[in-house]
């Protein structure tokens, strides 16, 4: 995880595809994160994908195009490892199925710049998508 | 479409009667999308409607614009889709002397009117022929009316108003004929003044086409410019047929790039065009949306049911000054945006900037002695629907923050209301709406273009039930080069 900086270099190729199968064992799928202060909004732009694991992070499938890292604010969104499934805005969402999510693209710079706090995992990609 | 050729303008004012349509034209079959009547943008799941429910949708939108019931509406659009070969036959009758024809949709009692260089004459009466094939009895009716409930549903039409249509369809409609005489010149002439002219309008600065107006017998002359005086003066040398000037900021175009449409990639992401505008540098117009809806895919722009690949230009990107974005393609831009669900468009016919902007001073839990601004955006009536609606709200702030709403920024902050500015929601849905996916699109207040929708809080998020929403000033388009259109 990254705290208020750039993640690491990749460590691995961006994944044409989002990888839908679990983890191997003992790989716990992270979640990105940012630091929604009290008061703020929400970006509401909306992004309609599926949702995968891909480099063992959360992730919105894009077809053919290199995955999108969500970021959720703290607190917002659950992922139960044991049965493969995020839990957001009440709805239970398995991995393969769809998810639609409002937010709008970000980039880590623009996080930094801004001083918010956010945790944002090396996936793989540099695709990512602010969730309110 | 017009055409920008003076070959293909003269056909739009000839003497055919299908050019004389003045509202929206009936086609025998529409489509519609998932959830709206046929303002959809969106060709998911069409749905066909038959020529009853195209004509009771679209009577629906003329008795809005003419105050006239729904009843009188469907009677109006029939004889404007049917009376074509009598309408002709009277026009024939005037010969040369033939000065134009129209409808006249604001009187009290609708009629087709001919201008002619003759001598006034009495009215007549016109009848448009009943569409035998429309005729369903009682039994044909009601079969009809169970495999079309889930169609009607959609383009939300009742029973009643499709079967009003039928009927009206299948049988004669009266309609009056009215002359007008001693017109100053005939249509012909009018036509031939354009056709003698078409090098010289073409080297008028901005020309767009030159037409002939059946009602006021003027030859029309429409321009890329923001006065008309140039054209006017231009024109004065050689056009000796009455005329006048018509402003087209941006150009006239086939296809247009406006606000209030769906931008879309290929993986899914969705936002809206706030307003037309163009680039300082290149001169290339086209529209502007929220910066976060940036992506290295291509974007795409849905004019009805075409989509155009959108251009990303600079971008104001989530910074305390704003949030904007400006896309263009292959169509121009006009300084039109879509305003509400009905599908019609308003010009562009102003800015204000947020210095002029009235700020209420409430408090989020207080209603304040002063009001501040009632503005209005434009947004889906569900995430990814192709169904639009305006909603409004009351400003509170025009120096606020994406990040914090309290902190100083350039951000207008619009708060949810009970029943418009000065009232405070305390419960229910309020005024105010939004849904993800409606990042980019116009705010406004009438034809005055406020700014850029670009974030939202809510309480009832899965609702679109908004406590407040953001949106960047049209002030900030010179931040990213680009000057807002306006007619």
């Amino acid at each position: 995880m990254q705290g208020n900086g750039q993640p690491s270099n990749t460590t691995s190729a961006p994944t044409a595809e989002a990888d839908n199968s679990p983890p191997a064992t003992g790989d716990a799928v992270r979640v990105a994160r940012w630091g929604k202060l009290p008061g703020g909004g929400s970006l509401s732009a909306l992004m309609v994908g599926t949702l995968a694991v891909s480099n063992n992070c959360l992730v919105i499938s894009n077809k053919n195009l290199p995955p999108t890292v969500p970021i959720f604010p703290y607190g917002i969104g659950v992922w139960d490892d044991t049965k493969r499934t995020f839990t957001y805005d009440g709805k239970v969402i398995r991995i393969g199925e769809r998810i639609d999510l409002g937010g709008g693209t970000i980039d880590l710079d623009t996080l930094e710049k801004a001083g918010i706090k956010y945790d944002v995992p090396d996936c793989g990609t540099t695709d990512f998508w602010l969730a309110g | 479409m017009r055409s920008r050729s003076l070959s293909g303008q003269s056909r739009l004012t000839g003497y055919g009667f299908q050019a004389k349509l003045v509202f929206v034209l009936l086609s025998s079959i529409i489509f519609i999308g998932d959830f709206s009547p046929a303002y959809a943008q969106t060709e998911a799941n069409p749905t066909l409607l038959d020529s009853s429910e195209a004509l009771a949708v679209d009577a629906k939108l003329y008795a809005e614009a003419y105050g006239v019931s729904q009843e009188e509406a469907v009677k109006r659009l029939s004889i404007m889709l049917d009376i074509g070969a009598e309408a002709d036959a009277a026009e024939s009758e005037e010969g040369d002397d033939f000065a134009g024809s129209y409808f006249d949709n604001s009187a009290t009692q609708f009629a087709l009117v001919v201008r002619t260089k003759k001598a006034n004459k009495p009215d007549r009466i016109l009848k448009r022929k009943a569409r035998v094939e429309a005729r369903r009895d009682p039994a044909a009716k009601a079969k009809r009316r169970a495999e079309r409930k889930a169609a009607r549903a959609k383009a939300k039409l009742t029973d009643r108003e499709v079967e009003q249509a039928e009927d009206i369809l299948a049988q004669d409609v009266e309609v009056s004929l009215k002359f007008k005489g001693s017109a100053a010149n005939s249509l012909r002439g009018l036509q031939a003044a354009i056709d003698a002219n078409a090098q010289s309008f073409a080297a008028i600065p901005g020309f767009q086409t030159a037409f002939v107006d059946n009602k006021t017998g003027e030859v029309v002359l429409m321009v890329d410019a923001k006065s008309p005086d140039v054209a006017s003066a231009e024109a004065a040398k050689f056009l000796k047929m009455p005329y006048r000037i018509e402003l087209v900021p941006g150009g006239f175009v086939n296809t247009a790039l406006r606000g209030g449409q769906f931008t879309s990639t290929p993986t899914g992401r969705r936002c809206m065009s706030g307003f037309a505008a163009k680039h300082n540098t290149t001169g290339k117009t086209g529209v502007v949306t929220a910066g976060h809806c940036r992506t290295t895919e291509t974007i795409s722009l849905k004019d009805g049911v075409t989509n155009y690949a959108m251009t990303q230009g600079t971008a104001l990107y989530i910074q305390p000054s704003g949030d904007l974005m400006f896309l263009s393609g292959t169509p121009n831009a006009v300084a039109e945006f879509y305003a509400e669900g009905t599908g019609a468009v308003r010009s562009v016919t102003g800015t204000r900037s947020r210095s002029s902007t009235t700020v209420s001073n409430g408090t989020w839990s207080t209603v304040g002695t002063k009001t501040g601004a009632y503005v209005c955006h434009l947004g889906q009536t569900a995430p990814g629907s192709s169904t639009t609606m305006q909603s409004c709200g009351e400003v509170m702030s025009v120096n606020s923050q994406f990040w914090n709403a309290t902190a100083v920024g350039s951000y207008v902050l619009v708060r949810n209301t009970k029943s418009g500015a000065g009232t405070f929601r305390t419960s229910g849905n309020g005024t105010l709406r939004c849904l993800q996916g409606d990042s980019g699109g116009p705010w406004f207040l009438g034809t005055t273009a406020l700014g850029i929708q670009g974030s939202c809080g809510w309480v009832d998020k899965e609702n679109g039930i908004a406590e407040f929403a953001t949106y960047t000033s049209v002030e900030a388009f010179p931040s990213i080069g680009v000057t807002i259109l306006v007619k």
